[in-house]
């Protein structure tokens, strides 16, 4: 989806197409604020809102010359309302608030990683043997290079590469299917 | 997606991005692209938990204890039926040893640096710049572990005195206490962990860590109620030294004289 277009739309009032880029949009936010930036359910869901109106806002002040960085602008436009809910938070923890109530939704995230880890562990159990231990190879070395994975494995390097897209599509899939059991 | 449609460029980028070997510019790029390309966000996420996983294997695999049962699990199936027997003693001896052993004995002797001083996590964005509390960080994990404690000991100072009100400052902290606590300078140590745990940190394993080696420290002091205080509390975040933070629990409680051993494990579940 080009966003580009979001601008047009919302300069001709085209309502429908700007609420298919809005609806696009929000859950793709969200994802970026907890995985890039670890924020909690509730901030991403703040933040992602918070960012719309400033970017629907800063579109009709025609205040974004170029439409093509208007993703560029809203990912930034995420960072800043994020780091600003962030350091309120941080303001508001050294007064005296019982312990548990800084630390619920972290709980909540550790148990829904724990619970994607658990699927995750299950799936990668049913890979095939050669293909675990591809996987163990990849990962376990933080510092491991595609080409030292492609030596060990006798691939080339866009053999390795595809391997890997596949494995971690396959994990993905399996993943997906489990969790909505 | 099929393979037609694969970006590899992407796929190259995320590896890098999940490796932390991205600048912020690029990792702002990459997730223009990202959003562009949602499916490749549910790669992305699964690859982070790949990661994860065989991360926490590998830490799980270096904690465990190298003791003669672990090795002997390890041989061949034709050896099993004659060493079960061996174990079997051996297992009777190390109760033997967990009853008679005093407490000072069971607590850490020390701390393995490399796998447990709190470094940032650079795992999906780093940051190089010099000066900056992570890098500060992490330049002191590289003196610590080369050998040189004092100047880790500095750096981790200077990150506490400018960075008071960041994380990094509590991981300053607990690697202060570590660093103290091998040692043998308890007293320093405890205090380090201390302030550490007065931080807020959101982090499960940090709090886990700070409290265990907060416990272990007093009891080398011989400060055997704040010693249960905090291995209970250990005991509760039910992480990775729950079972660790239990069999001291009963050592420490067995030396206090305050428990039931009828009902341990009741009196422990109750936070008593």
């Amino acid at each position: 989806m080009d966003y580009a277009d979001l601008v047009e739309a919302l300069k001709k009032n085209d309502s429908s197409k700007v609420n298919e880029h809005l609806s696009t949009l929000i859950p793709r936010l969200h994802r970026f604020l907890t995985i890039h930036m670890n924020a909690s359910r509730q901030d991403a869901e703040d933040c992602a809102q918070e960012t719309l109106l400033l970017t629907l806002e800063a579109i009709n002040d025609d205040r974004i010359k170029n439409p093509e960085r208007i993703l560029s602008y809203m990912l930034t436009s995420c960072k800043n309302n994020y780091l600003k809910i962030i350091s309120k938070d941080k303001e508001q923890n050294y007064e005296d608030v019982p312990e548990e109530q800084h630390h619920q939704p972290g709980q909540l995230k550790a148990m829904l990683d724990e619970e994607r880890k658990s699927l995750l562990e299950w799936c990668m159990e049913q890979l095939k043997d050669e293909y675990k231990k591809f996987m163990e190879y990849w990962f376990t070395d933080p510092g491991m290079e595609a080409e030292k994975v492609a030596d060990k494995f006798d691939l080339s390097l866009s053999n390795t590469w595809t391997r890997k897209h596949r494995i971690i599509k396959q994990l993905n899939e399996c993943y997906q299917e489990k969790s909505e059991l | 997606m099929n393979n037609n449609s694969r970006d590899i460029n992407l796929e190259k980028q995320i590896d890098a991005y999940i490796k932390g070997n991205l600048s912020e510019d690029e990792v702002d790029q990459l997730w223009v692209e990202l959003l562009k390309n949602p499916e490749y966000i549910d790669l992305l996420e699964t690859e982070i938990a790949v990661k994860r996983v065989f991360e926490e294997r590998k830490r799980n695999e270096a904690q465990k204890p190298t003791t003669p049962i672990s090795t002997l699990r390890k041989s061949w199936k034709w050896v099993a039926a004659a060493a079960s027997v061996a174990i079997l003693v051996i297992a009777i001896n190390l109760l033997k040893v967990d009853s008679e052993q005093n407490l000072q004995g069971l607590a850490l002797s020390d701390i393995n640096i490399a796998e447990n001083l709190a470094s940032p996590d650079v795992l999906r964005n780093q940051k190089e710049r010099l000066g900056d509390a992570d890098s500060l960080l992490n330049i002191g994990f590289r003196a610590a572990v080369s050998g040189e404690i004092s100047k880790a000991l500095e750096l981790y100072q200077e990150v506490i005195e400018n960075y008071q009100n960041e994380p990094a400052a509590a991981q300053a902290y607990l690697n202060i206490g570590i660093i103290k606590y091998n040692s043998g300078d308890y007293e320093e140590a405890s205090k380090a962990f201390n302030n550490a745990l007065k931080k807020d940190t959101k982090e499960q394993l940090f709090k886990e860590k700070a409290n265990w080696y907060l416990g272990n420290a007093y009891i080398n002091l011989n400060r055997l109620e704040e010693a249960r205080k905090v291995i209970h509390k250990t005991y509760t975040l039910d992480g990775i030294y729950r079972k660790a933070a239990f069999r001291l629990l009963r050592k420490i409680d067995y030396e206090l004289g305050n428990v039931d051993f009828d009902n341990f494990d009741e009196q422990i579940k109750e936070g008593k």
